[in-house]
């Protein structure tokens, strides 16, 4: 794996890991635990952490997964996979639909606007910098504070949506933007809205890449702009754009903050994506193992975009 | 690129509209935070209120000044644990070739992919085992492990960047590993620690969903379960919300502007790391 400076420029660096043989005189304790283990003391910290945080709960989830299980006491008994049947045969359907409405409309909408942006401010304006700067806002703020901030805006009495709506005469009463059937709607909106920045920014570096040399090349050629992007800046920057946009997705299915802020999840579960059943699940009705069932199956699906992922990502190399 | 004058000012303004749109909820709150508590109802879209006492009020209504105490607390010390953590693995990552190196740093990527809804669970019911509900020490290391694997693969990235001669340097006059990584990597590589410290910071800073399952006690709520519980009440008092909001809002705003050059540069690199 070739190393890429930090700030972005993105160009491929030389990878300047050393043999551990430099010339260091060694303490003696050091000395006889030998060369070899030495630098797994420095992995110990992060691999603990990580570690107790993320592999040991996950191993749980999955024999939990296999229990009759009450969230707030112990196991009660193994019952195999009684917690898969219930959850496949109840509303598992329903809870990946409304996960893939959620993700698959959202995703794409926020590459494009973020595409958009981008090629926007490659151009070269005074402000340019400002403008990306501002545009960036919105990913520095936490989900949970950004729903809260949705909520006021499309307020059905309060919110500045609705009274922009009535004023132009769109519509003669103010919509209720989070009834049973816009509420998930909605939500796909705020989501897109948390994702361009971080599309905007990612694809703006990777745009940058692209040497100027290409494009008076193509003008030369007699490239239309259309062209222009189709043959140069597009495949330029395929890699990135691809890797974003399954980063952009992975976050959506496994984001919680955000629509628990805006709706927990309702009203009448219009908006229960995968990680709000399985906390409705777990903490409201206490059936902590259906929901960790519930959390396997979802943990799968993660891994299969991460294959999907780790592939892109080599392809991209490529 | 090269483009005619009238398309330049097409763009600008296409860009600006974009801001606009991106802007639009922001604007709205913190014209919410300024409307006095009876002129809620009648919303406008332009500012037309300049009621700055809501500032004042959210103080005295709400125990805004504990939640943002807790919140920093938490996020510094779980900060100084992350950090502490992610620091000595990135060394090693860069500077030795051991067994098992492409492999650690894959694994740690992956932990991204893990749903904390999901692990959230098994942690939860730990907890109760353990008799650590509601105990602010498990939020914060819990929190410290969220912004470790973008950490580690940012130092990485850092000390690859400096010359292994300047350490050899070091090791001819009589330094150990470790005494040159503390004398010489470390000072040299300040730009790198500053991301990665306000990386953990903004990213423990703005957890919710870990420290709203952990904790049952207000007292020990960080500032954003604050002002969740004031936005979910029955009838929230929305002007005193958001600017309770825009307070919270501050120190990730500040740091942001700060430094935004490293934060967007570290972000990069998280997302086209390869």
């Amino acid at each position: 794996m070739s190393a890429r400076n930090v700030f972005g420029t993105g160009a491929a660096r030389i990878d300047l890991a050393v043999p551990a043989d430099l010339p260091f005189p060694r303490r003696r304790k050091l000395r006889r635990l030998g060369r070899k283990l030495y630098p797994y003391l420095f992995l110990i910290p992060t691999a603990a952490l990580l570690a107790g945080i993320y592999l040991y709960p996950l191993c749980e989830l999955v024999r939990t997964s296999l229990y009759d299980a009450h969230t707030m006491a112990g196991m009660r008994q193994f019952i195999g996979l009684a917690n898969y049947r219930r959850v496949i045969s109840g509303d598992l359907l329903d809870i990946l639909w409304k996960t893939l409405v959620w993700a698959g409309i959202s995703t794409p909408a926020a590459m494009v606007l973020g595409l958009s942006g981008a090629l926007l401010l490659n151009h070269d304006f005074r402000g340019k910098n400002f403008l990306k700067l501002m545009a960036f806002v919105p990913w520095t703020i936490p989900h949970a504070m950004i729903a809260i901030f949705w909520k006021w805006l499309i307020h059905p009495y309060y919110g500045m949506a609705n009274h922009l709506l009535l004023s132009l005469h769109f519509v003669d009463a103010p919509i209720n933007f989070l009834a049973v059937k816009t509420a998930l709607l909605t939500a796909t909106g705020m989501r897109v809205w948390k994702g361009a920045p971080f599309a905007l920014i990612t694809l703006l570096a990777a745009l940058q890449t692209i040497p100027r040399e290409m494009y008076e090349a193509a003008e030369v050629d007699g490239a239309g702009p259309v062209r222009t992007f189709l043959s140069i800046t597009f495949p330029m920057i395929r890699g990135i754009f691809l890797t974003t946009s399954l980063m952009i997705t992975i976050w959506a299915v496994v984001t919680f903050d955000m629509l628990w802020v805006l709706t927990e999840g309702g009203p009448l579960g219009a908006t229960e994506i995968l990680p709000i059943a399985i906390y409705r699940r777990a903490f409201l009705l206490y059936r902590a193992g259906e929901a960790c069932a519930l959390g396997v199956i979802g943990m799968a699906l993660v891994a299969l975009l991460g294959v999907l992922y780790f592939f892109a990502l080599k392809g991209a190399k490529e | 690129m090269v483009t005619g004058r009238r398309n330049k000012w097409l763009i600008v303004f296409a860009a600006v509209l974009l801001d606009v749109i991106l802007f639009a909820p922001l604007y709205s709150g913190v014209l919410g935070s300024f409307t006095p508590g009876d002129r809620v109802g009648s919303p406008s879209l332009l500012p037309r209120y300049f009621h700055w006492q809501n500032y004042i009020e959210i103080w005295k209504k709400v125990p805004l000044a504990r939640y943002m105490l807790n919140s920093m607390l938490y996020a510094v010390g779980a900060c100084v644990i992350g950090v502490g953590a992610a620091l000595p693995a990135g060394y090693a990552v860069s500077r030795f070739k051991f067994c098992g190196r492409q492999m650690f740093l894959f694994l740690v990527l992956t932990t991204q992919m893990v749903s904390v809804s999901v692990i959230i669970i098994p942690m939860f019911r730990s907890l109760v085992t353990l008799n650590l509900f509601d105990s602010s020490l498990a939020v914060v290391v819990t929190i410290s492990a969220m912004p470790v694997p973008l950490i580690v693969w940012l130092l990485k990235n850092y000390f690859d960047t400096i010359p292994v001669e300047l350490e050899e340097a070091g090791a001819v006059d009589g330094c150990t590993r470790l005494g040159a990584l503390f004398r010489i990597v470390l000072p040299v590589s300040l730009p790198g620690l500053v991301t990665s410290v306000i990386i953990a910071f903004t990213t423990t800073y703005n957890q919710f969903f870990i420290p709203m399952v952990f904790l049952s006690s207000a007292s020990k709520y960080p500032a954003l379960v604050g002002v969740y519980t004031m936005a979910s009440e029955l009838v929230p008092s929305w002007h005193l919300v958001m600017a309770s909001c825009l307070v919270v809002l501050v120190p990730p705003l500040v740091v942001f502007f700060l430094c935004q050059r490293y934060v967007m540069g570290g972000l990069i690199a998280g997302a086209v790391k390869s």
